[in-house]
């Protein structure tokens, strides 16, 4: 079995751990955010963070939806079905108010009967003292569930907690880095799973068990010799909606090579200060990698990372997979088209699968840009 | 006092024309000018027929000049942000936050404020696709609120004047709206930030300092307040900088003292009309009263007057028992505001009444309270607001309204799309029905189109009103 | 990313003194419209649904920025008795007035808008407004009364009244006025935007001073009566307006449209009071060359873009039915370059 393989073992058997955690008497915190709050203020005050994902299927969907109505995003909805089909193995919520449906959401989560702790996130960049006050959000939230757990969330155990998380962090990274190489020595399916078990796993048992997987890849043939490279972007990628890239990155004809989104190299990003306040590194990470990358207001900064990305990764395509009635991402899609010097192409569908119409799209898509490149177009 | 009656564009028209001139031309905007001939606003609702608003032709309104004033003064704000600017004065457009930007940039003589949100009615008010067409090619499309018409408006520069500053409250106010403010701040327009709080009232998982409002609004974490009055003070000095202006303390003192006389006043309106027997004013001409609360339609110096007119007129309707619909009409609290008037008028010619509301402009009705700083009087005013909270906590405030009201049931105009509707409408469903035992009718509001309201909402709202008088001859009257 | 605007939102701009996103192009398609329907134009002075359907097939082909709802000069006349006769191929002409003496002049009726074809223009408007109100303003146009009195009593019998019998002339002029406000206060809440013309009262047929005594005041009253409204009022008057100008400017209205007079100097003259509207002429349209059509319709561009109040790129008059399509694609072309129609 490779590491990766070990890995996605690992991160698909979480929730069996988890329950007899529980029932020790450990505190397990659902985060169906990323970051917001960080893992590491879990981890510090003595509880397990689990990374909450949508359901990916289109039945739990439907039960959130009498509690979110009919224009409720698929991943709110998709992360309520979940937590009120399948019964997660947490024993409470914490999350970011990162857009006013996810806010929403997470009161709706209130009447599963599990605690929910809202951090509140801020929404547009540049205020003054946003950081303090951000800062103070996460502390508080540091004191309350140090209530819970009977464990303080001291600065130390939080220095250690982000010294191991930045280290995760370089894994991700260096996973990233090998599906910008040419050719790719990654795919973009094989960098989702890490992040996946990432969000799904203690950070020791990530770092044990993701260390050597870097190295693996690199050392292997590539998966295909001169793919088409293309820029994923769009919210819901990690939840429950790989659909769009396993359709693209079938056969081997292309390569996810970067992305801009939620749950993909943003949520990643890069090391959390670690000196000083320790609660203040945080918030300064949280603020330079934003839990939702669009609903910062102006978006003028979303915008760069995609321009920026873009011309980083060399994608020859840009392939933005949206939900109806996600407001952030959905209304920014006429800048990206406007920034993209690349074909675009804008998939927006309800439900976790793709229907055979966004199958034949995104193959005709791949078909194009492979088309483009025989044509002299630009790489 | 004969009874008054609601009375459609055309006999509205033939009372208009045989008014006394002075009566006509009492009513003046942006009165500090000095005499302007356009600045003279006072006109009957089919003066808007041949510009375009096709609604008005199917509504009936107040016949009483006072609440014609009221109409007028809202209907005007087109062509007064367009002679503002032309007069020199600097025209500042405010998104997303109702009742607290306002009062601050009193701070800034001769500023001239207004809403692109409530371009929210315009293509209602039109029966007309075009803003809301506008809207989706700039990428904001069906699956976001009417509110959308705003960033229509933005596009084309017919509805408003190039502002010399656009300031955007965003955060926990509702998505649509963010989206809608980024798609004006793209065209350029120097913009100005503001990140609203959340109240955390209801989560079963905190614990904080709070206090309580004065008026009864939702406790308010003690935390809130000392962030939106520094944001609120880094706001003033950066509004000061873009506008070439120093802040006036003075000034601003002055227009917060004013925006609670204003307040003060549409509460009064809003008791009459919860508590006469007959109502003393249609609904669209209360809920236009009760959204100058916001800022005065741009000119809080005539606003104060043209409220103030009102505020007698339903004060004298209630002193005499008279009212524009009889008195058995069904009472009902409406939430959230309708785009579309013409569901009022539907309500009210079945035999409903809004006597109760809850429009989402909670921030902009809450007194500033007695603080020696006038920016914390509208900081903790402002943290009174509608979206600033959760659910649940809205739903509350509608319960208290049903109680207030003294109402038989509630209407829910859904905004299909809106970031909040959704969640909240079942949450006030049941809240109603669990605490207050009553009714409760829900739908989404239509696409605007000629011809009025579909069939489907206006039978419903029919059978509901049908059914309230139903029920009270079963339970009685409340 | 800027839209463009629709023509009522350019026409609502005009009128608050704001320039709007590109030139007002608003020729008097009128009878001319007809064709681009496939009616008659005869059939359009009695069906209202007609002239709407032809306004607007007219407006879809060409894209400029107004409706005009239009059929003849004598509609209020005939509401109040005249007759008329009517052809296929064209308008209405006066057949008999309904004065012959002065005493006729006190049985007038004070005609409803249920009276004569009234309710062709209003359905027409009607129409307009509900399919197309919400984007392209409805202009009515209406006879102003010194036209209405010609139509009451002739036009040559009441040039000669005008200096033989002043006294019936003015009641004549009165009468008529009386019988245009209820079309007009009919026309506001059918949707539409009254319009008057007056291309009687041009210093073409009248003498200033009778312009003076007899046209202006009823034109006064009827604009002020609009402005009581506070809608905005079109003049619009054919023929020779150099004399009359400042009376012109007197009646109060908001936009004056022209015929034979230069841009430049009907802007310098008034142009600080009244936005303009104009001017090539119909003749050329439709007897010239293109190359004619597209010379003159540039000089009065250049001409009225300078106007302090603003300026609408139209006709002097109703584009003539038959004008050769090239002449009229030379009109919109140059509307074009200068940034009218697209």
């Amino acid at each position: 079995m490779t590491a990766l393989a070990g890995l996605r073992a690992a991160a698909d058997g979480r929730e069996g751990a988890l329950r007899a955690g529980i029932a020790r008497g450990r505190e397990v915190v659902g985060l169906p955010v990323p970051l917001a709050p960080p893992p590491e203020i879990v981890e510090a005050a003595g509880a397990i963070p689990f990374r909450l994902l949508a359901a990916g299927d289109a039945d739990a969907e439907l039960r959130a939806l009498a509690a979110l109505g009919r224009d409720a995003c698929g991943t709110c909805r998709g992360l309520l079905g979940a937590a009120m089909v399948a019964h997660p193995p947490v024993t409470c919520l914490a999350a970011g108010t990162a857009c006013d449906r996810m806010r929403r959401m997470l009161e709706a989560f209130g009447s599963t009967g599990l605690p929910v702790f809202t951090v509140a996130v801020p929404r547009v960049r540049g205020i003054s003292g946003q950081r303090k006050a951000l800062a103070q959000e996460l502390r508080l939230f540091a004191g309350e569930l140090s209530v819970r757990t009977g464990v303080p969330a001291t600065p130390e155990r939080l220095a250690a907690a982000i010294r191991r998380g930045n280290a995760a962090r370089r894994i991700l990274r260096e996973a990233d880095g090998l599906r910008r190489l040419v050719p790719p020595r990654a795919t973009g399916t094989e960098y989702f799973d890490l992040v996946r078990a990432h969000g799904l796993l203690p950070v020791e048992d990530f770092l044990a068990l993701a260390a050597a997987v870097p190295g693996e890849l690199a050392a292997r043939e590539p998966p295909s010799p001169d793919p088409v490279r293309v820029l994923l972007t769009g919210p819901t990628l990690l939840d429950g909606r790989r659909d769009a890239l396993a359709i693209l990155e079938a056969g081997g004809r292309a390569v996810a090579v970067a992305d801009v989104t939620d749950s993909g190299t943003l949520a990643s990003g890069e090391d959390v200060p670690e000196d000083g306040d320790p609660f203040l590194g945080l918030a300064t990470h949280l603020l330079a990698h934003p839990v939702l990358a669009a609903p910062l207001r102006p978006s003028r900064a979303f915008r760069e990372r995609f321009a920026g990305t873009l011309r980083a990764s060399g994608a020859e395509g840009v392939l933005f997979r949206g939900v109806p009635f996600c407001r952030p991402f959905n209304s920014e899609v006429p800048a990206l088209r406007l920034l993209s010097t690349v074909p675009f192409l804008e998939i927006r569908e309800e439900g976790a699968a793709a229907s055979g119409q966004t199958r034949t799209r995104i193959e005709a898509f791949v078909e194009m840009l492979l088309a483009r490149r025989l044509s002299g177009g630009p790489p | 006092m004969s009874s008054p009656v609601r009375i459609d564009a055309t006999e509205w028209q033939r009372r208009f024309l045989d008014l006394a001139p002075e009566t006509r031309r009492e009513p003046r905007y942006l009165r500090h000018l000095g005499e302007r001939e356009w600045a003279h606003y006072l006109k009957p609702p089919s003066s808007y027929l041949p510009y375009g608003f096709r609604r008005l032709r199917r509504m009936r309104f107040d016949g009483d000049v006072r609440a014609l004033r009221l109409f007028s003064f809202a209907m005007e704000e087109t062509e007064r942000l367009f002679r503002a600017k032309q007069e020199g004065l600097p025209v500042v457009a405010l998104m997303g936050d109702y009742g607290a930007v306002a009062p601050l940039l009193g701070a800034f003589p001769g500023v001239v404020t207004f809403y692109p949100d409530f371009c929210y009615f315009t293509p209602f008010l039109a029966e007309s696709d075009v803003l809301l067409d506008r809207a989706e090619r700039l990428g904001i499309g069906e699956d976001t609120c009417y509110v959308r018409a705003a960033a229509g408006a933005f596009a084309a520069r017919a509805n408003w004047p190039d502002p010399d500053l656009v300031v955007v409250s965003t955060g926990a106010s509702c998505d649509d709206l963010a989206a809608t403010a980024q798609a004006a701040h793209d065209l350029g327009h120097p913009t100005l930030f503001l990140d609203i709080p959340c109240r955390k009232d209801p989560a079963p998982w905190l614990r904080v300092t709070r206090f309580e409002p004065a008026d009864g609004r939702p406790p308010v974490e003690a935390g809130l307040v000392d962030r939106l009055v520094a944001q609120y003070r880094e706001f003033l000095a950066r509004a000061g900088e873009v506008l070439g202006q120093r802040s006036d303390e003075v000034a601003l003192a002055a227009s917060v003292s004013r925006a609670r006389r204003m307040r003060r006043t549409i509460r009064e309106i809003r008791g009459h009309l919860a508590s006469a027997p007959a109502a003393p004013l249609p609904a669209y001409e209360a809920m236009l009263a009760e959204f100058a609360a916001t800022h005065g339609f741009g000119d809080p110096d005539e606003c104060e007057a043209v409220l103030a007119g009102v505020r007698d007129l339903v004060a004298e309707r209630a002193a005499a028992g008279v009212g524009v619909l009889p008195p058995d009409a069904a009472r009902v609290v409406w939430a959230t505001p309708p785009p579309d008037p013409l569901l009022f008028t539907l309500l009210e010619d079945a035999g409903g009444r809004v006597a109760g509301s809850e429009y989402l402009i909670a921030s902009a009705l809450t007194l500033p309270p007695d603080e020696p700083d006038p920016v914390v009087a509208v900081a903790r005013a402002f943290l009174a607001g509608s979206l600033l909270g959760s659910s649940a906590a809205r739903a509350k405030s509608v319960v208290a309204e049903v109680r207030r009201a003294n109402a038989e049931g509630v209407v829910i105009s859904n905004l299909f799309g809106s970031s909040h509707c959704g969640a909240e409408t079942p949450v006030i469903r049941r809240a109603v029905e669990e605490e207050c035992g009553l009714p409760v009718l829900s739908f989404d509001v239509p696409r605007p189109a000629p011809g009025g309201v579909a069939s489907q909402v206006k039978n419903r709202v029919e059978a509901f009103v049908e059914a309230l008088t139903q029920r009270r001859r079963t339970c009685g009257r409340p | 990313m800027r839209e463009a605007m629709t023509p009522l939102e350019r026409f609502a701009l005009l009128f608050m003194d704001e320039r709007p996103d590109r030139l007002i192009t608003a020729p008097f398609v009128t009878t001319a419209a007809a064709a681009f329907a496939g009616v008659s134009p005869g059939a359009c002075c009695r069906d209202g649904a007609l002239l709407a359907r032809a306004q607007i097939a007219a407006q879809e082909a060409l894209r400029h920025d107004a409706f005009f709802v239009f059929s003849d000069v004598a509609i209020v006349a005939e509401a109040m008795g005249s007759v008329l006769r009517f052809a296929e191929d064209r308008v209405p002409l006066l057949d008999v007035p309904v004065v012959r003496e002065a005493r006729d002049v006190d049985g007038l009726p004070l005609p409803g808008p249920d009276r004569g074809r009234f309710p062709v223009y209003l359905e027409a408007v009607r129409i307009l407004h509900e399919t197309r109100g919400d984007r392209v303003p409805v202009f009515c146009l209406v006879p102003a009364p010194f036209t209405t009195a010609a139509g009451l009593r002739g036009a040559e019998d009441f040039l000669v009244d005008t200096i033989a019998d002043p006294p019936l002339a003015e009641a004549l002029v009165l009468a008529a006025e009386r019988a245009t406000v209820p079309l007009l206060d009919a026309i506001v809440l059918a949707g539409g935007l009254p319009a008057l013309v007056d291309p009687l009262a041009s210093a073409s047929v009248a003498a200033p001073k009778t312009y003076r005594a007899l046209a202006l005041p009823g034109t006064r009253r009827l604009v002020e009566r609009l402005h009581r409204l506070d809608l905005d009022v079109l003049l619009h008057v054919c023929g020779e307006i150099t004399p009359i100008l400042e009376d012109l400017a007197a009646t109060g209205a908001d936009l004056l449209s022209f015929d034979r007079a230069g841009v430049a100097e009907v802007r310098d003259a008034v142009g600080d009071r009244m936005r303009l509207a104009g001017n090539v002429s119909p003749v050329t349209i439709l007897s010239r060359r293109a190359e004619e059509v597209l010379e003159e319709t540039r000089r009065a561009i250049r001409e009225g873009m300078g106007a302090p109040r603003g300026f609408v790129l139209s006709t002097g008059c109703e584009v003539p039915p038959g004008s050769p399509p090239e002449n009229l694609a030379a009109f919109y072309r140059a509307a074009a370059a200068a940034g009218g129609v697209p």
